[in-house]
């Protein structure tokens, strides 16, 4: 892809010339999938939009020292996630296994809609009982449904950009997922219920 | 082909429908979901969430700070919504 092309082509990128170009256009490419992960672990509009804008620098400056075995993508989601991580030791540490409150902001948009108003208010639910199960997960389970079910990242991937075990990984895919439908079932039984009366 | 009992293809479940089995692994899932309705359902119900997940959750806020840190450091506009997808 475009993004793994760059390092390959492009080489060592001298400032100022026409490395930067590609890498300024590559980069900006991943801005909406850096800005969804920020949001799934910051939660705060404000907050996701700092993470970015400071991973963008940071990769800017560190543009060459970038490891050309790795793509431009992963290795910006390593930076932000690294930029995340230390901005959490500054501050205070997510408790493991909170139970945590939905944090949505009101200007995010969400995708899907469909043309039939009953399917769309349906589905509609389904979305944000969904979002809401998601964003209600402890960090280290939200990090990797993010990476995995919504950026398409592979599990050696995740696990090179979150720092741990691949097995990490594949065990908080599991466990996540499996919140993620537990808090699915309560929401769903509700609106069946609904329906029957 | 190797034969998988039910406890083992719970644990190859998410390795399964996220595509990182392959060759015999992959061969012996599929093969055991065939014959056992459970199974087969229980992986249906993983894809279906996977497939929730990628159509419905998400963000596609475009953060007003990072036009600014386009225009201001990179003096270029920032390029139509979208996502590159997965790295191949």
């Amino acid at each position: 892809m475009a993004v793994r092309v760059f390092f390959r082509s492009e080489g060592t990128v001298e400032p100022g010339g026409r490395g930067d170009e590609g890498f300024c256009e590559a980069a900006l490419l991943c801005l909406d999938g850096l800005f969804g992960f920020a949001m799934s672990l910051a939660r705060d509009r404000s907050a996701a939009e700092d993470l970015v804008q400071e991973t963008y620098l940071r990769a800017l400056s560190a543009r060459r020292r970038a490891d050309p075995a790795q793509n431009l993508r992963g290795w910006l989601f390593t930076i932000l996630h690294n930029v995340w991580r230390n901005e959490r030791r500054r501050v205070r540490p997510e408790p493991l296994g909170e139970a945590i409150r939905p944090a949505r902001s009101a200007e995010v948009v969400w995708l899907q809609r469909t043309t039939d108003p009953e399917k769309e208010l349906e589905r509609g639910r389904l979305s944000e009982s969904l979002r809401d199960a998601i964003e209600g997960l402890p960090e280290h389970f939200r990090a990797v449904i993010v990476l995995r079910g919504i950026e398409g990242f592979s599990y050696q991937e995740i696990a090179s950009i979150l720092g741990c075990p691949t097995g990490t990984v594949m065990s908080r895919l599991a466990r996540g997922r499996a919140l993620v439908r537990q808090r699915l079932a309560a929401p769903a039984a509700r609106l069946a219920r609904e329906a029957a009366r | 082909m190797k034969a998988l009992d039910c406890e083992t293809l719970g644990l190859l479940v998410h390795p399964y429908v996220d595509g990182e089995l392959v060759g015999e692994d992959k061969e012996a899932v599929e093969t055991h979901v065939q014959r056992c309705a459970r199974c087969g359902a229980a992986l249906a119900r993983e894809q279906e969430l996977l497939g929730s997940c990628a159509r419905r959750a998400r963000f596609t806020g475009r953060p007003r700070a990072c036009a600014r840190l386009s225009g201001a450091c990179w003096r270029r506009p920032l390029p139509a919504p979208g996502n590159p997808g997965p790295p191949s």
